[in-house]
């Protein structure tokens, strides 16, 4: 088994099992990845094939200041993001044609009003701004270091850091403000 | 917990760790948590997240997505990292160095062209020009005199012809022309 930096000279070389050993490796983050992100798995399954094809094309640009890893997370989420912006051009279209309003408008409240613990969380990180929400998934989702996440973001890692813990308070504030509107478990972990 | 930014020996900054058995010291993080609130609710909100994961890809899945990238990648360019654009998202030429050929060649191109037309009509709009004359400096001498440039190619053309303080040997064409009456002198017989 080849360590990360030779599979990624070799599969630059044109070397095809090198890049099928990045692929094996990598698969799961960036589905991962673009499933918290789009929420679907045929449209993730989609997602992480085009962030591969970039990855594969874009192979020669890709500088070893970062990890593989952190690089194709990156490019995993800008292709999700792209997916969700495309999605909600269409919506809006569709919105001009029919008049109805698409189900996926809805407020952050109305979203998770059905939603078990696990899909409210998701609904609320949507609504974090990009960078915070790309550092929360990258680390409490994924478990990627603040390192490894200020390679994915572009950023330095304090940056990564502050982003983090911003987007994360925002979340507990959420979370626990919807506990305590009625209806609603006290504690997000006595559901589990 | 505090509500601004940790610092990074602070407990909740080990939490996502914690979770996922990465850390030595996570007896004293437990300890910690027992007495914090506010961990234990950072902690509950991890564990939604990293429960949040969808199954993992079947093989099935993982087989089908490797044969969709490698048809895509072999439509675009076969080898990794060949037509790279060199950023991710970049769109993927297959050669950009073909492609910025064509494009100098057609740059210079319409230079040449755009030069070319302006100076046809730079030389157009010049008031006296007459192609048939093509003496430049003489034509627009011989239109200041009011004379048609066509008779004067004519005279001059005879005039050399016929003058033989010239030293000009006459041809067989000039030796044709010699004694020959000109179309006016035709009128005057």
């Amino acid at each position: 088994m080849l360590d990360e930096r030779s599979a990624v000279e070799q599969a630059r070389r044109g070397d095809e099992r090198a890049w099928r050993e990045l692929y094996e490796r990598h698969v799961d983050l960036v589905f991962r990845l673009a499933y918290r992100v789009v929420r679907d798995r045929d449209a993730a399954l989609d997602v992480a094939q085009d962030a591969f094809v970039k990855a594969s094309l874009a192979l020669a640009g890709f500088r070893e200041e970062s990890s593989f890893r952190s690089w194709i997370a990156a490019i995993a989420m800008n292709e999700a993001r792209s997916w969700l912006r495309k999605r909600d051009r269409e919506r809006e279209i569709s919105l001009e044609r029919t008049g109805e309003p698409p189900s996926g408008r809805r407020s952050p409240e109305e979203r998770v009003a059905d939603a078990d613990i696990v899909a409210r969380a998701l609904s609320f990180i949507e609504t974090l701004p990009d960078q915070q929400r790309d550092a929360v998934l990258l680390r409490a989702a994924e478990g990627l270091s603040y390192r490894e996440i200020a390679e994915a973001l572009g950023t330095s890692e304090g940056s990564a850091r502050v982003s983090y813990h911003h987007g994360m308070k925002k979340l507990r504030k959420m979370m626990s403000r919807f506990a305590g509107s009625g209806g609603a478990p006290e504690g997000v972990s006595e559901t589990r | 917990m505090r509500d601004s930014i940790q610092p990074s020996d602070h407990p909740v900054d080990a939490l996502p760790d914690v979770l996922r058995g990465r850390r030595a010291d996570a007896a004293a993080i437990e300890r910690h948590l027992s007495g914090c609130a506010s961990c234990r609710s950072e902690l509950d909100v991890l564990r939604a997240l990293a429960g949040s994961a969808p199954a993992p890809l079947s093989d099935l899945e993982r087989e089908r997505l490797h044969g969709a990238i490698e048809s895509r990648r072999a439509a675009g360019d076969r080898r990794p990292g060949g037509g790279a654009g060199g950023r991710p998202g970049d769109p993927a030429g297959p050669h950009p160095w073909l492609a910025w050929t064509w494009r100098a060649a057609a740059g210079i191109a319409l230079v040449l062209m755009s030069i070319g037309v302006l100076r046809v009509v730079q030389e157009g709009a010049t008031p006296d020009w007459d192609p048939g004359l093509a003496l430049d400096g003489w034509g627009r001498e011989v239109a200041d005199l009011g004379l048609d440039p066509a008779d004067v190619r004519l005279a001059l053309g005879v005039g050399i012809l016929d003058d033989p303080t010239l030293g000009l040997p006459l041809d067989e064409a000039g030796a044709d022309l010699e004694g020959m009456a000109l179309p006016w002198e035709e009128e005057d017989r």
